[in-house]
């Protein structure tokens, strides 16, 4: 695993051939390392986006690049976890990490050492052997995150990952993929609504807006909105919410959403 | 150990005892019930002179031919033929009614182009084909199979059709994400997602077939169980027919069991 650089190049997108255009004129850079979040109203191309860094799409305009290579469809080094874990239910949590590895026919040693350590690195080593349809919804997501870790990608795409799951699970799995992120070296692009995950979670957001998409505004995001100073991730996540809001004009659209102590949050409406 | 502790350990044998037990009354109620219409019928039978000649249908003389037939080898004989008929027929309907179905379930125009075809095609009774079939096939045994075919495929390709169409298409598209092949698709994806229905498909096909069986060992043949039947009806050795008839019962019911276990032992449900 090594952090890439995605180069989005004039893209635009279409369902069908000459159905409209859901994205267009679309460019931008995500630097390597880095959690990048796409920010929009739905309909607005986000996820779109992020089916074509991962392959599982193509452009009708411009074309996506990571590190150097033109993306013609899917591949190992850019892995796309989705707002459902989506696993397989006649599988147990390890062969569904694994499957990725089969596909590949990679030897079976192999799979066995990068499975285990796929698992333990998501906390999931003693529910190996467990049925997947007998775990939590938290650990689903946790299975999907081995499942896409385990192919050692370079990019991982995170559709709305957390949109199911109950508040302190959500919690604890946006620091875990953070951290696992930074310490693995692999650059972030993550789709969100909830702008207090996209505060704690990334460290630049690129808003789309209209239809057919484009990027209506871009910011770094600050270190205080992950940080313990509550007052200074309140303004780091009211500045967002400033960007959003102006940048869509959708003002007072905003909903405050409950959170735990110490941990401030806004949500868009969908 | 205590006594409260062994109490506490014998407490769940104990209910577990309980519920097989209440579960089991009321199948061996409705096996004594069946039992008893059995043997209630024979008596009748035996008792009016206009019906006495058909009194081998009795259980009596009926299991004592069972196990004189069983004892022969000619029971083993007219099974393993029948049987050997319907497995043949069985994995012809599978090898051409799986691919149909995930054909069917995959790609919508070929759905509708087919719905109205099958659908007719399927209400037809299998047995109605006997003259094409003599006239196709070179050997009754041929013929046989065929019909057998024709009565099994319809289930086999409307549950794996039902099944791919339930597929949960993330499935599909995680395991592109994950770069599987087309046929790795198939082999990892769909065909473990159908699975269920296909198996609940060729558990209906099975009792299908197994029904059709005997009308078309009537015909033609000279083995079989449905041959032995209409064998023992000319030479009205009464008892040798119900003999027959029982082992019928007995193989369907055995089949559908079997069946039954490999649902549950390959079968997956979600919330399992």
């Amino acid at each position: 695993m090594t952090a890439a650089t995605i180069l989005i190049d004039r893209v635009g997108f279409a369902y069908h051939a000459r159905g409209a255009r859901v994205l267009d004129d679309v460019s931008f850079t995500i630097a390597p390392g880095a959690v990048t979040a796409l920010v929009g109203r739905s309909g607005s191309g986000k996820s779109s986006l992020l089916h074509l860094v991962a392959g599982l799409a193509k452009p009708v305009a411009g074309q996506v690049v990571i590190d150097g290579i033109k993306v013609e469809g899917p591949s190992s080094r850019a892995v796309m976890m989705f707002q459902s874990p989506s696993l397989y239910p006649w599988l147990t949590v390890a062969r569904n990490v694994a499957l990725g590895l089969q596909f590949a026919k990679l030897p079976r040693e192999e799979i066995t050492r990068r499975v285990a350590a796929a698992l333990a690195l998501v906390g999931l080593q003693d529910n190996a052997g467990s049925k997947a349809t007998a775990i939590s919804g938290g650990q689903a997501q946790r299975v999907a995150l081995a499942r896409a870790l385990v192919m050692e990608p370079d990019v991982l795409l995170l559709d709305e990952p957390f949109a199911a799951l109950d508040m302190f699970t959500r919690l604890g799995l946006q620091k875990d993929i953070r951290e696992i992120g930074a310490r693995l070296g692999i650059t972030v692009v993550l789709v969100s609504h909830d702008i207090t995950e996209i505060a704690r979670m990334a460290d630049r957001a690129i808003f789309l807006a209209g239809s057919p998409g484009r990027i209506v505004a871009e910011t770094d995001i600050s270190d205080a909105a992950r940080g313990s100073d509550d007052e200074a991730a309140r303004d780091e996540i009211a500045r967002l919410t400033g960007i959003y809001e102006q940048s869509t004009g959708t003002a007072g659209t905003v909903p405050l959403q409950a959170e735990p102590a110490g941990q401030p949050a806004m949500a868009f409406a969908h | 150990m205590s006594g409260a502790a062994n109490s506490g350990m014998a407490a769940p044998q104990q209910r577990a005892a309980a519920w097989r037990f209440n579960n089991s009354l009321p199948i061996a109620a409705g096996l004594a019930a069946l039992m008893l219409l059995w043997w209630v019928g024979g008596v009748l039978l035996r008792t009016d002179p206009a019906t006495a000649a058909f009194a081998g249908f009795a259980p009596g003389p009926a299991l004592a031919k069972f196990f004189q037939l069983g004892a022969s080898g000619d029971l083993f004989a007219a099974s393993a033929v029948s049987l050997g008929r319907v497995m043949s027929g069985l994995l012809m309907a599978i090898v051409i009614g799986v691919p149909t179905g995930i054909a069917i379930g995959r790609i919508p125009v070929l759905k509708q182009a087919t719905l109205i075809p099958f659908q007719f095609l399927r209400m037809i009774s299998p047995l109605s084909w006997m003259p094409i079939a003599v006239l196709v096939f070179p050997g009754w045994n041929g013929a046989i199979i065929f019909l057998i075919i024709m009565a099994a495929v319809w289930p086999v390709i409307f549950a794996t059709a039902n099944g791919v169409a339930k597929i949960d298409p993330s499935w599909l598209k995680v395991a592109r994400n994950l770069r599987a092949s087309p046929v790795q698709r198939i082999t990892a994806v769909i065909v473990p997602a159908i699975a269920q229905d296909v198996l609940t498909g060729i558990r209906l096909a099975l009792g299908v077939a197994w029904i059709v069986l005997v009308p078309a060992e009537y015909l033609g043949v000279s083995s079989g169980l449905g041959y032995e039947i209409n064998d023992a009806r000319d030479s009205l050795d009464y008892a040798r027919l119900a003999a027959i008839v029982l082992t019928i019962g007995l193989i369907g019911f055995t089949l559908d069991a079997l069946c039954d276990l490999v649902i549950r032992r390959f079968g997956w449900k979600i919330g399992e």
